[in-house]
């Protein structure tokens, strides 16, 4: 790595840069550290690689399924074996067909990252998901993605840059830093405008504070009502950010001006915005083995022991355990 | 070998200043305390030179030392300190690094060549914090970083970010 601070060693800088780690500083280090000199690139780029691609997930939507009813024989394309259920039960004739991905393997020069299916896809529905994978591979979908990316509690329905299916093995790949400058640079942007609206808010708070004091409001009106708020800013800030980035991925495809006023579809975009904080909200309960408490740090074992025992350390090659509750997703995918 | 361990040790400045310190002070270094280990009390009654830090600067590590002096010990494996909260810096410490940037460096430098990894670690806090919210512009300005990016790299990775900066 070459110099760049006149004052402090590159290993000096890639410890302080270590320490912006919390899920908020994510998107700063990665939009704005990396832009400020190539040690601080490569050493952002090598914390993402070994920290957070590891934890990486794609998830697409691929539709329903239709269940072959009472007496139907089972449509797939495989022959001779069929299934018959049992018995005719309607609330079931259709399930939603998912289909997530997590990390696997990197290539070579690092740049391509490898992801596989997360559980082995029954025979029966492998046929289903190859169709409609490579339906989905054939669409494009900007501004109504079928697809939802997650890195460790961050998700969004971002663009999948050189994204590409393997069908027959079920393993996609694609180029993870284009993905994660795309997925990190609308995190920032949500924090950027979300930090503009509360600043904005100094002075409605204070309007309120002195409603209190004048005993024209109670406390926990106050408080409900800034709630309430701050709750508006984080949609509006979630809104705005991902409409930029829909523009941009428009001018990107085919230079069109996507103007959300002129060509947006404000229902669709609230279904999606609503099923995305979903999954942000499963994703938050999740437990990671680099959580800031130094669960795995060996010489905390004494305080840590219990959670210990289950966390296991990404290895070099990001190769890990998921310690997460993946049925709670699954519920999310519904 | 001998019963009785030397309690007091005097560190050298590079500018020939002189420091005595009690034995627990000094061993919050890890430099300084396997010196101690490896060379015996013997070798090590008389003056410990510190030729990389300054008077000033030891001064103020030795300041922190001291009030460190009961902590206990802090891990030694290096992936262990890469997942602490900037924010988590304790209200001594915090004012401790009240300094102006200069000392700020020094005392980070210092911590790095006497191996004291707390006080490395509260100083990369401190600027790790001095970071958050600042310009890639602003953050090479406050911390003199020159930008080695070629022009088209520079002209890349900006081209990439600025559809979520420019708002």
């Amino acid at each position: 790595m070459e110099a760049c601070g006149q004052k402090l060693p590159n290993e000096i800088w890639i410890r302080v840069l270590q320490n912006l780690n919390t899920d908020d500083d994510l998107s700063f280090l990665w939009i704005t550290c990396r832009q400020v000199c190539t040690a601080f690139k490569d050493a952002t780029e090598s914390m993402f690689r070994e920290r957070l691609l590891p934890k990486l997930r794609l998830n697409f939507l691929l539709g329903e399924k239709t269940l072959p009813q009472l007496g139907e024989r089972f449509a797939d394309d495989r022959q001779g074996d069929f299934y018959l259920p049992e018995r005719d039960d309607r609330r079931f004739s259709a399930v939603p067909l998912s289909c997530e991905f997590e990390f696997n393997h990197l290539s070579e020069d690092k740049k391509t990252v490898f992801l596989s299916v997360d559980e082995e896809l029954s025979d029966e529905l492998k046929p289903v998901t190859r169709k409609r994978m490579r339906e989905f591979a054939a669409e494009t979908h900007l501004e109504i993605p079928h697809h939802t990316i997650q890195i460790r509690r961050d998700v969004n329905d971002g663009p999948i840059p050189g994204l590409s299916f393997d069908y027959e093995t079920f393993e996609v790949c694609c180029d993870w830093e284009a993905l994660f400058s795309a997925f990190y640079g609308e995190e920032f942007l949500y924090h950027k405008l979300l930090g503009q609206a509360v600043g904005k808010r100094e002075t409605w708070l204070e309007e309120l504070k002195a409603k209190v004091d004048r005993k024209e409001m109670d406390a926990q009106q106050v408080i409900l009502k800034a709630l309430n708020g701050f709750a508006e800013d984080n949609t509006i800030a979630r809104k705005m950010a991902r409409r930029a980035r829909v523009k941009r991925q428009m001018q990107m495809f085919d230079g069109t001006e996507w103007d959300f006023v002129r060509d947006g579809d404000e229902e669709e975009e609230e279904r999606i915005l609503k099923n995305v904080q979903q999954l942000r909200q499963f994703s938050s309960f999740e437990e990671w083995s680099d959580d800031e408490d130094d669960e795995d740090d060996e010489d905390d074992e004494d305080d840590e022991d219990d959670e210990d025992s289950e966390d296991s350390e990404v290895s070099e090659e990001g190769s890990q355990e998921w310690e997460t509750e993946d049925e709670e997703n699954d519920e999310a995918d519904e | 070998m001998s019963e009785t361990k030397i309690q007091k040790l005097t560190l050298v400045a590079n500018d020939g200043n002189k420091i005595e310190v009690d034995r627990q002070v000094a061993e919050k270094s890890v430099l300084i305390k396997n010196m101690l280990d490896d060379l015996g009390d013997e070798q090590m009654s008389t003056e410990v030179p510190i030729p990389n830090v300054n008077d000033t600067v030891l001064k103020k590590v030795i300041e922190w030392c001291e009030h460190h002096k009961n902590d206990p010990a802090a891990p030694q494996d290096d992936d262990s300190d890469s997942r602490k909260k900037t924010t988590d810096i304790d209200e001594w410490d915090q004012k401790f690094m009240q300094v102006d940037q200069e000392m700020l460096f020094e005392i980070i430098l210092a911590s790095n060549y006497l191996d004291i990894k707390p006080l490395l670690d509260v100083g990369c806090k401190t600027v790790a914090n001095m970071i958050k919210g600042k310009s890639p512009e602003e953050i090479r300005k406050t911390f003199n970083i020159t930008n080695d990016f070629t022009p088209e790299e520079e002209e890349q990775i900006r081209r990439e970010n600025e559809w979520a900066e420019d708002r």
